[in-house]
């Protein structure tokens, strides 16, 4: 036959294509059964007068849904229950919105794969958070000790006509220093998960604000690393830290703030504490 | 500084101070201005918190123990139990009347309630000392900053387990 002849099979209306899809769809009705799986999902509503907070089970065909929890929460909000109300963005585990208390542990919705046993699978908003609404927390706290901690490249000694010129110039080994440090995509499990930061997010800074502060310290193109190192000199900023290591064991993204923290606290017991006291008030003044 | 910082982040340039629109400026003051914006922050954080009345969402009731978390709490709970003995025998020896073999005789004249409670004393005592003690040298490796890795970190814990739990049979002979 010849090519254009060939090519009208393929059109969506013709018979052969009509016939294709007929059979997908009853390949696809008929394959498998049901697998339903239950999942208990913490709710609450702010804009109703005094509602508490309370656990809603939903059920879903996992035959029907793609394989992780988000997955699954897109599809009770799409069918189910559209007052469903969650964090979302990259559905690829890179910017950090759907960080959630899944089966107990802190991480990633997107992430996390759905276990097909048949037990109910619990789903919280992230542990000891002011809940705004459903699974989404308060972070203005997070975000705010984050910037706390100037988590930007600080140099001494330049001018505004210097920036731009050239590029600051980093060995190897000196980069080699960030790696497991920079790829934090701030998503609060590990702080959330951290009873210490529980107790005291007020002024305990988390091990994700600190594991940044860090990462500026040891960073060899940011001069104020002795300044930097100062500003934790109290008994609550780090000390808070009593190497539960929750934090390492849940991060989603495999980092581990538990070592960044205790590097840092080697690097505030071996710094000349009162140099770097000194270079902080003479910027000041 | 900090009336600079307010004016232009409402977005209004100030005559010839484009300085806070260019990338890595440091403000000349360090650390304060963001130190107050950020205490700012925080404060208004608490106080809409407070004054909505949000829930806290749930924590320990919901959190997954496992064997690091329990090894940690079990820890500060075993460090409380051998401070509280150690200021107790004290006390009891100063307000009681008998030094120690004459306690020891008064339990045993009890019969075998006294036997199980010596007994229980004695291995609850030396489980919480060993424990604790294993749990410290944990925290000093910590400190150097060896065995943060997480399967480090589990091994560690089993290791001082079983260290523990010979001490403790150790300390039992005794």
């Amino acid at each position: 036959m010849p090519a254009r002849d060939l090519v009208k099979l393929l059109q969506p209306k013709s018979a052969l294509m009509q016939l294709v899809q007929a059979r997908c769809a009853q390949t696809a009705a008929a394959t498998q059964p049901a697998r339903m799986k239950k999942f208990s999902i913490y709710r609450f509503d702010p804009d109703k007068p005094g509602d508490k907070p309370r656990q809603q089970t939903y059920e879903v065909d996992l035959n029907q849904c793609g394989p992780m929890v988000l997955d699954a929460l897109i599809k009770i909000k799409d069918t189910v229950d559209p007052t469903l109300t969650f964090r979302r963005s990259c559905r690829e585990g890179i910017c950090g919105s759907c960080s959630m208390n899944i089966g107990g542990e802190n991480t990633l919705a997107c992430l996390c794969k759905i276990n097909d046993n048949s037990s109910t699978l619990k789903v919280y908003p992230l542990p000891h958070m002011y809940v705004i609404k459903d699974l989404v927390p308060d972070m203005a706290n997070f975000y705010a000790q984050y910037e706390s901690i100037e988590p930007y490249l600080k140099k001494k000694g330049i001018t505004e006509e210097d920036i731009g010129k050239e590029s600051y110039l980093q060995s190897v080994p000196d980069r080699a220093k960030l790696d497991g440090l920079y790829e934090c995509i701030l998503c609060a499990c590990c702080s959330t998960s951290c009873p210490s930061y529980w107790w005291n997010s007020d002024k305990y800074l988390g091990p994700a604000v600190l594991m940044q502060a860090y990462r500026w310290m040891v960073d060899s193109r940011d001069d104020y690393t002795d300044e930097r190192l100062a500003m934790m000199e109290d008994s609550y900023s780090v000390y808070r830290c009593h190497t539960i290591m929750n934090c390492t064991k849940t991060c989603p993204k495999g980092l581990n703030p538990g070592l960044a923290i205790g590097e840092m606290k080697k690097l505030m017991a071996l710094y000349d504490a009162n140099k770097a006291k000194a270079k902080v008030n003479a910027e000041a003044h | 500084m900090a009336v600079c910082f307010r004016i232009s982040s409402c977005g209004k340039l100030l005559a010839g101070s484009k300085q806070w629109m260019q990338a890595g400026w440091v403000p000349a003051v360090m650390g304060s201005t963001s130190a107050q914006k950020t205490a700012n922050q925080m404060d208004r954080y608490w106080k809409k918190n407070r004054q909505l009345n949000r829930p806290l969402s749930p924590h320990l009731s919901i959190y997954k123990y496992d064997v690091p978390m329990v090894l940690s709490i079990s820890n500060r709970i075993t460090a409380s139990a051998v401070t509280i003995a150690f200021y107790l025998g004290p006390l009891v020896y100063l307000f009681g009347g008998k030094d120690f073999a004459g306690y020891y005789a008064m339990m045993q004249s009890w019969g075998p309630l006294g036997h199980t409670l010596i007994g229980t004393t004695k291995f609850s005592l030396a489980f919480c000392f060993s424990y604790h003690f294993c749990a410290s040298i944990r925290h000093f490796i910590w400190d150097i900053g060896q065995g943060y890795a997480k399967p480090q970190v589990y091994q560690s814990g089993y290791a001082m387990l079983v260290v523990t739990l010979l001490m403790t049979a150790g300390l039992m002979y005794l």
